[in-house]
């Protein structure tokens, strides 16, 4: 995300009821608006801007900044109020041009001030709404990962968009922590998922016997052993015109904002992988649906997320076939009645971790699958 | 980029469109109850107010919006209501003219219900984040739920919460359903559906801004 976009972004956080007062003010006094003022911001998990990016960020909105006549457009219209014209005018194309500091704060500003603004009071005012928006995100951001060892790893964004995984990576960054996805330490691992699945990441080689080992222990069951290994000189895949699967650059996969997981080479027990080939052109090979990303080729016979028929065995009978997802296969349940389905949604709902889940519906009256 | 559009080049019209609603109709409710506005309901249109400027709660309310009223984001529309669901599933929409539709019972293909099991914050209650005073409309009928986990290079994020695929026997009896003129208000019952209509027949709207909102659609009863 570069610092345009960034500053387009933020200015979905523009506040209609300061540009609408902005817009009257200005019919009846324009020169008090025009008079140079100063605004200060505040923080509680901080002290310097600089110690976790939220200078960088904010200079970069400054820089790019402009008030678009779009929003002065809807600002009337979809409000359905009167609004001077030359208010919104005055508006239109509005940029900041006065100045951000970061310390040397006056006495008389209030405890934890991070930044003041020094400038026309109408600039100060426009940008009112995205620098609120953002100096608190920020002093959340900051709040979490203050209180998380240097040590650890760069967590799953949990977000939903580009600018918050942008802005909590800035953070994160500045605080010393390593924000690089498709990461890998060059160690071979096992990853422990949410819903309780293991895998294998890192580098190769794998050791999905062990791994499975493992995992039956520390569920106390007996998992199947893995299917012996693959011809892991199978044809090469090429995945990347059916499969949604795009090469990146390593330094490209690493930038938390394209949503990629964490860990690379993220792989099934019941894969097919144990000593792949190394991709010869240094790229990672990703998977646009998942966020998946491999260093080695994939071959026919890779199946990094599972071979379907070793995963049924473990999986949730069903006279139905499976749907399948990474690392899982999805039962397929034929049901006759209402009755039937709540029967099933009651069980389900029981298996829910107490707190912080919910189980929802999604009726399609057909299914689509990807083509792969 | 979602069916054409280019979501996060339209996202901060958007968010700003349904922020300038919500400012004009406080407005509203303030000049029109004056001091008769108790200290509660004054209370909860502030912190509505705060929630939206200081949190991605701006954006999640924006998502959720869209995606119930067909214009496209990088989520999945879900819902907490059997019913709700049971009717996506057992009926098609089909075109009738321009932006019209009309939900047909379902004669041939293989209905299905999907069970998601999600973590809470990886999606949004429709009714949580709406705002006290923004009307209810076609996302509140439908006990609308969205996830937002389909963005960048995770599309089909949402798949991996997937816990059942249940698929309905055409001849099965899964009544009482809930019917399209529940679920689908029309536009003089959908305040802000209503708000859509206008700003794409009027200028203030940007093209780009008309363009995704040319995905709006009405289902008639």
């Amino acid at each position: 995300m570069d610092d345009g976009a960034f500053a387009r972004q933020l200015c979905a956080w523009l506040d209609p009821l300061r540009l609408a007062k902005l817009a009257n003010d200005y019919g009846r006094d324009p020169a008090s608006l025009e008079q140079y003022g100063r605004a200060t911001r505040e923080a509680t998990a901080f002290r310097r801007a600089a110690d976790v990016g939220l200078d960088r960020l904010i200079r970069a909105f400054l820089e790019h900044f402009e008030l678009s006549p779009r929003f002065t457009a809807i600002l009337p219209g979809a409000s359905q109020l009167d609004l001077p014209a030359d208010g919104l005018g005055r508006l239109n194309g509005l940029r900041f041009s006065g100045q951000a500091t970061f310390d040397d704060f006056d006495a008389s500003d209030p405890p934890g001030t991070v930044v003041a603004f020094r400038g026309r009071a109408i600039e100060i005012l426009t940008i009112a709404g995205p620098i609120n928006f953002l100096v608190r995100f920020v002093d959340q951001m900051a709040g979490l990962w203050s209180s998380v060892e240097r040590g650890r790893a760069f967590y799953e964004p949990s977000f939903h968009s580009e600018l918050p995984v942008y802005i909590e990576s800035v953070v994160a960054g500045a605080l010393g922590f390593n924000i690089r996805t498709a990461f890998t330490s060059g160690r071979p691992g096992v990853n422990h998922r949410a819903n309780g699945i293991l895998t294998m990441v890192g580098s190769p080689p794998f050791d999905r016997a062990q791994a499975v080992q493992l995992w039956s222990e520390s569920w106390g069951r007996d998992y199947p052993p893995p299917r012996p290994v693959a011809n892991e000189s199978a044809e090469i895949v090429s995945s990347e015109s059916t499969d949604a699967f795009v090469l990146l650059n390593p330094e490209a996969a690493a930038e938390p904002w394209r949503n990629i997981e964490h860990f690379r080479n993220e792989c099934s027990l019941y894969s097919g992988v144990e000593r792949p080939q190394s991709r010869t052109d240094g790229k990672l090979l990703v998977d646009s649906q998942y966020g998946r990303a491999f260093d080695f080729v994939l071959t026919e016979e890779s199946a990094v997320y599972g071979f379907t028929e070793d995963l049924a065995r473990i999986s949730y009978p069903s006279d139905f076939g499976y749907l399948r997802v990474p690392y899982r296969c999805v039962p397929r349940i034929r049901v006759g009645s209402r009755a039937e389905i709540e029967t099933i949604v009651t069980a389900l709902q029981t298996q829910l971790p107490p707190t912080g889940f919910c189980l929802l519906f999604r009726g399609q009256s057909a299914e689509f699958y990807l083509g792969r | 980029m979602r069916k054409g559009h280019p979501l996060e080049a339209v996202l901060p019209e958007w968010c700003f469109l349904i922020r300038s609603y919500l400012f004009g109709l406080t407005t509203m409710v303030v000049q029109k109850y004056g001091s008769a506005v108790t200290e509660d309901v004054s209370r909860r249109l502030h912190e509505d107010r705060k929630r939206l400027e200081e949190s991605l709660d701006n954006h999640a309310f924006a998502f959720s919006l869209a995606q119930h009223y067909g214009l496209p984001t990088m989520g999945l529309d879900l819902t907490n209501q059997l019913d709700t669901a049971l009717f996506f599933a057992l009926h098609r929409l089909v075109a009738v003219e321009g932006r019209q539709l009309r939900a047909a019972p379902l004669t041939t293909g293989q209905p299905v219900l999907y069970l998601l099991a999600f973590p809470e914050r990886f999606c949004v209650e429709h009714a949580r984040a709406r705002p006290q005073v923004f009307p209810q409309g076609r996302p509140d009928r439908q006990h609308a739920w969205f996830s937002h986990m389909g963005w960048g290079n995770r599309r089909n994020q949402c798949a991996e919460y997937l816990v059942a695929a249940l698929y309905l026997d055409p001849a099965g009896d899964f009544n009482p359903l809930a019917t399209a003129q529940t679920l689908f208000p029309d536009w003089q019952n959908d305040s802000f559906g209503s708000l859509m209509e206008v700003a794409l027949s009027q200028s203030w709207a940007s093209p780009e801004l008309k363009a995704y909102l040319t995905n709006l659609y009405w289902v008639n009863a």
